[in-house]
């Protein structure tokens, strides 16, 4: 066995070794947290190759010609993925131009694709990757429509696409009521009639008008929707108040392939029994806790738990949070969950399902558990070794694996730090030192 | 003044909520202690009340 005992910046220093074709890479000694709901696990080996997880556990022996990293006292966890963020479309709330967010002047609405705002080199990657935020759900708001258009998953490491189209994104509360010209009725009247002339296009192409001005479905939107229709992409709708929630569910009563994703769901709680009985997993606003509109008079810390308790595979995301929405503080938030548990009297979570909101969960919402946010066998090797607790407060990632490749910890902000973390009197100013 | 705050763990740790709190040394927060949980005016007769916050 080839091992190589490397202090973890070393590794960083020479990303070529993982990234070398056929090469293992064993992660030894860590406590693993593999983002499945299983609680952490001691003292446990993980094996990836190829870009792929090839084993994590404790019986896991690691092959000859492995390259190993030592990680006893640290932790290894499934990379995080974040629930619904705009990484990569906005750079700075302010900076109207540099949003890719929300378009009020456009015309189309359902069929907006963001993929093709997603930027690579946007600063905020570094920031949110030195949390250990390895994949993200990027979303369009909606502004002119209910609709926003279509969502995708992006990675944050060399190859930034996983999945371009992974949802159409709907709002149905009070978002979606304003959207719609003041109402709730006016939100379902626009998506019903949205979604028929869809099926009308889906059956006769050339029937579509659409060329309207004041059309309410243009091309793209209705190629969009007939995916939706076909429960080919699912229908991400934001909803916080619990009849909201129903009248979501409801929508599979006439559009029975409809694959139906909340997102918010404050009011959860009080519905939980009918959202899992529909089977409809939930990307909740993690810790909403105040009354602060009244689609949301329900709020208590309770409602992740409950929906838990409740059978609901529930995810977390930064909505309805303070900006900036920073998705490095996910873990945090996460970790809330399970302090909560340990108050009388509230619903929390145990870790490894805490864990699981941040990982696995949000991809099994999109359908993507199978290929991201877990360190199970055949995900991709998104890998982050901790040097402890990633849930923790003070804990930090020292090494970060994205489709197996190492990646940078470093961030535009590290280097600002660095800059400045030893002034020196008498010196040159700061931007002379390079 | 004693404003005092007995934790259930490290204050900096993630998972650490208060236990008891004293302001004035009086004792107006316990979690183990169903009356000296308040629910604000905002939450009486509301669909949340009562549910932990």
């Amino acid at each position: 066995m080839r091992c190589l005992l490397l202090g973890l910046a070393a590794l960083i220093a020479a990303p070529a070794l993982a990234q070398t074709t056929g090469q293992t890479t064993a992660i030894v000694g860590g406590t693993l947290a593999i983002g499945d709901g299983s609680p952490p696990l001691p003292n446990g080996t993980v094996l990836f190759r190829n870009g792929r997880i090839v084993a994590a556990g404790n019986a896991v022996e690691v092959p000859a010609g492995a390259t190993v990293i030592d990680a006893h006292g640290k932790w290894v966890a499934a990379g995080i993925v974040a629930g619904f963020t705009d990484i990569s479309i906005a750079e700075i709330m302010g900076a109207r131009e540099g949003n890719d967010t929300r378009a009020p002047k456009s015309p189309f609405s359902a069929g907006l694709d963001i993929s093709s705002a997603v930027n690579p080199r946007s600063a905020v990657l570094g920031l949110e990757r030195s949390g250990g935020v390895t994949r993200a759900i990027v979303s369009p708001e909606a502004a002119a429509s209910i609709f926003g258009g279509q969502g995708a998953v992006i990675s944050l490491g060399p190859d930034p696409i996983t999945r371009p189209r992974a949802f159409e994104f709907v709002e149905l509360g009070e978002q979606g009521g304003q959207n719609a010209g003041g109402s709730r009725p006016a939100a379902f009247a626009m998506l019903h009639d949205a979604l028929a002339q869809s099926e009308e296009f889906r059956r006769n192409p050339s029937a579509l008008g659409g060329h309207e001005k004041e059309s309410l479905v243009k091309r793209s939107d209705a190629e969009a929707l007939v995916a939706v229709l076909e429960g080919k992409m699912p229908l991400l709708a934001h909803v916080e108040r619990a009849n909201d929630i129903l009248a979501v569910l409801a929508l599979r009563n006439e559009y029975p392939k409809l694959q139906l994703i909340l997102l918010g769901a404050t009011e959860g709680w009080m519905v939980a029994q009918q959202i899992a009985a529909a089977h409809v997993p939930v990307i909740a606003a993690a810790l909403s806790d105040l009354p602060e509109d009244f689609e949301r008079l329900g709020a208590t810390e309770s409602n992740v738990g409950l929906l838990d308790r409740a059978g609901v595979q529930v995810a977390i995301s930064t909505i309805n949070q303070t900006e900036p929405q920073q998705q490095r503080r996910l873990t945090q938030l996460a970790g809330n969950l399970v302090g909560f548990g340990r108050l009388p009297g509230a619903t929390g979570l145990e870790w490894g399902p805490a864990f699981a909101t941040i990982t696995s969960r949000p991809a099994h919402a999109l359908g993507l558990d199978g290929e991201i946010g877990s360190l199970r066998r055949g995900r991709r090797a998104d890998v982050v070794i901790w040097d402890n607790d990633p849930l923790e407060l003070s804990s930090a990632p020292v090494a970060i694996f994205i489709d197996g490749i190492a990646q940078s910890t470093r961030s535009r902000e590290t280097e600002l730090r660095d800059r400045y973390m030893t002034p020196t009197e008498g010196s040159l100013p700061k931007a002379y030192e390079r | 003044m004693a404003d005092i705050v007995l934790w259930n763990g490290n204050p900096f740790s993630v998972y650490t909520r208060p236990e008891k709190v004293w302001v004035d040394g009086a004792m107006l927060y316990d979690s183990n202690n169903p009356r000296l949980r308040p629910v604000s005016d905002f939450e009486l007769g509301q669909p949340g009340e009562g549910v932990v916050k």
